[in-house]
């Protein structure tokens, strides 16, 4: 497992900048979908208030 | 034409259209980013001078690239949105401008941990480096300017200008390796001529930028629908929409 | 009803301020941005050769942390003045002073800590020598609440004004803490181990000869100003 990961003496670096792109395209994604869902939520609640 | 352009700037096609496009941009992204992952890292052939390392080029360049192209998709439509008061316009430079901000971080970032390796520090004070922080102090700037004013309206219009006025900076992180003497290698890409890259290496990063931009899209589409219901409050089809979910 | 002790009060207070700016994060992130912004102006502005920038690096470290906590201070005090509450916290069984340095405190927290955290890499990008950075994040530890504390004391003084911002700027003790730095970093930023730990503690009673009279001077006159806008250097 480990020697398919290998990149010769610059294994660490390769390995991190990826894995940071990672972490960052999927905090975005997570983010992004959280906050249309607060945005959503919040308009239906502010919607059922009015009706009742 | 117009009809086009003047659906595409109502808020409620807008949110219809986006509801519908997002599913499909979100898994090209996956497929496009994970194919060009695999390929840059395990398919493409090693660079004979800088060995594996240089295989930080698929996540740095398209990145960079990304910061660009959103700055630019920010400025255009707040542009639009100041010249012909198309509030949705507004909408979308707001939603546009943190994904440009991770993308500038990330391409600071990466091109740092590739400098280590290559020229021995983790940063230099040269024209592209510099000129992208730049690129990110703008970004920031834009949203904390936004945020500091509370009335919509005026936020709107100063922080458009502030993203036209940043444009400025594009075209010098662009021809910053042409104009100066740089240690940031010149570009692998350009319009004219043969790519300094070799076709078996290039595929991949230019999968890997659709991806990214693929993902721009997905992102934007998300973000620019919360920017919609926030802005809408009180309006009619918001309540159909809201149900269609 | 039970009245919440001293030390109740205080960490009430701390976490009542904390979260009331997390409310409005990007306000939160400003003397930190203007305090990555400013350093990065100095290599731009000048040569960014490693010589020049490692000669420089200390003062412009503290340079760029003091105006970015003069920059923070001017908010300490204004939206509790505006809103009345600064009047409710006077009126209150707790000692004035004691609510106001929790005030200070939450402050610190969120604009000088975050300029502590950063500095190292601001360190980095200045070419400081690696021996150096502990120090200049001890320095900038010790040197951030005393910024708070005058910078809130000088903050009390304008906030009845309305457009006392700039008054911020004319407060003699920040020329003696900056003297103070001078001579430490000077110290450090040559290597000479010995004298570290030497020069630490003046520094140390220096700062914190200030303390107290930046917490009662403060005390006074966010209350007063209300009423009575004074304008005076200390």
């Amino acid at each position: 497992m480990t020697e398919w990961l290998d990149f010769g003496k610059h294994t660490t670096y390769v390995l991190s900048a990826f894995s940071l792109t990672a972490v960052v395209l999927i905090a975005n994604i997570v983010a992004a979908k959280w906050r249309l869902a607060d945005r959503q939520r919040h308009a239906r609640r502010r919607l059922a208030a009015e009706d009742s | 034409m117009w009809k086009f352009i003047h659906k595409f700037g109502s808020p409620p096609h807008f949110y219809r259209l986006s509801t519908l496009l997002t599913p499909w941009f979100g898994w090209a992204a996956l497929v496009l980013i994970v194919a060009g992952a695999y390929g840059g890292l395990f398919v493409a052939p090693a660079d004979y001078q800088q060995g594996d390392g240089f295989r930080i080029i698929y996540v740095h360049v398209p990145s960079a690239s990304l910061s660009l192209f959103v700055y630019v998709t920010m400025a255009l439509s707040a542009a639009v949105g100041l010249i012909w008061r198309i509030k949705l316009c507004h909408g979308i430079a707001a939603a546009a401008a943190p994904i440009g901000a991770s993308f500038t971080f990330l391409a600071l970032a990466t091109g740092s941990i590739w400098a280590k390796p290559m020229w021995g520090t983790w940063w230099v004070w040269d024209a592209r480096l510099t000129s992208e922080l730049v690129l990110l102090f703008l970004y920031f700037g834009y949203m904390a300017l936004r945020a500091a004013i509370e009335e919509e309206n005026r936020a709107d219009r100063a922080s458009a200008l502030l993203a036209i006025i940043g444009l400025i900076n594009i075209p010098i992180i662009k021809y910053s390796v042409e104009w100066w003497n740089t240690l940031h290698q010149p570009a692998t890409i350009s319009k004219m001529g043969k790519p300094a890259m070799d076709t078996d290496m290039l595929i991949w990063l230019l999968v890997m930028l659709a991806g990214f931009m693929c993902l721009f899209a997905a992102l934007l589409l998300m973000r620019a629908r919360a920017e919609v219901i926030q802005r809408s409050r009180g309006q009619k089809w918001l309540r159909a929409a809201l149900k269609e979910g | 009803m039970d009245i919440p002790g001293l030390g109740q009060s205080f960490v009430l207070q701390i976490i009542r301020d904390l979260r009331l700016a997390f409310r409005n994060m990007g306000q939160l992130t400003n003397p930190l941005m203007f305090f990555v912004m400013v350093t990065t102006l100095f290599p731009l502005a000048l040569n960014p050769s490693p010589q020049l920038l490692e000669a420089i690096a200390p003062g412009v470290v503290w340079v760029a942390a003091l105006l970015a906590s003069l920059l923070a201070a001017e908010g300490l005090f204004r939206q509790d003045v505006d809103d009345g509450t600064m009047e409710q916290l006077a009126l209150s069984p707790q000692p004035l002073a004691l609510m106001l340095l929790a005030k200070t405190t939450a402050h610190w927290l969120m604009t000088g800590l975050p300029l502590v955290i950063v500095s190292p890499i601001v360190a980095y990008g200045l070419f400081l020598p690696r021996g150096a950075v502990p120090v200049t994040m001890l320095a900038l530890a010790l040197a951030t609440p005393i910024l708070s504390l005058i910078g809130g004391m000088m903050a009390a003084l304008v906030v009845g004004l309305r457009r006392g911002g700039g008054l911020l700027s004319f407060d003699p003790a920040d020329r003696h803490a900056s003297a103070h730095f001078r001579r430490a970093s000077h110290r450090f930023g040559h290597d000479r181990p010995g004298n570290d730990r030497r020069v630490v503690p003046p520094c140390c009673a220096a700062f914190a000869g200030h303390q107290p009279c930046a917490v009662r001077h403060g005390g006074r006159d966010a209350h007063q100003s209300r009423l009575r806008p004074m304008v005076s250097c200390c």
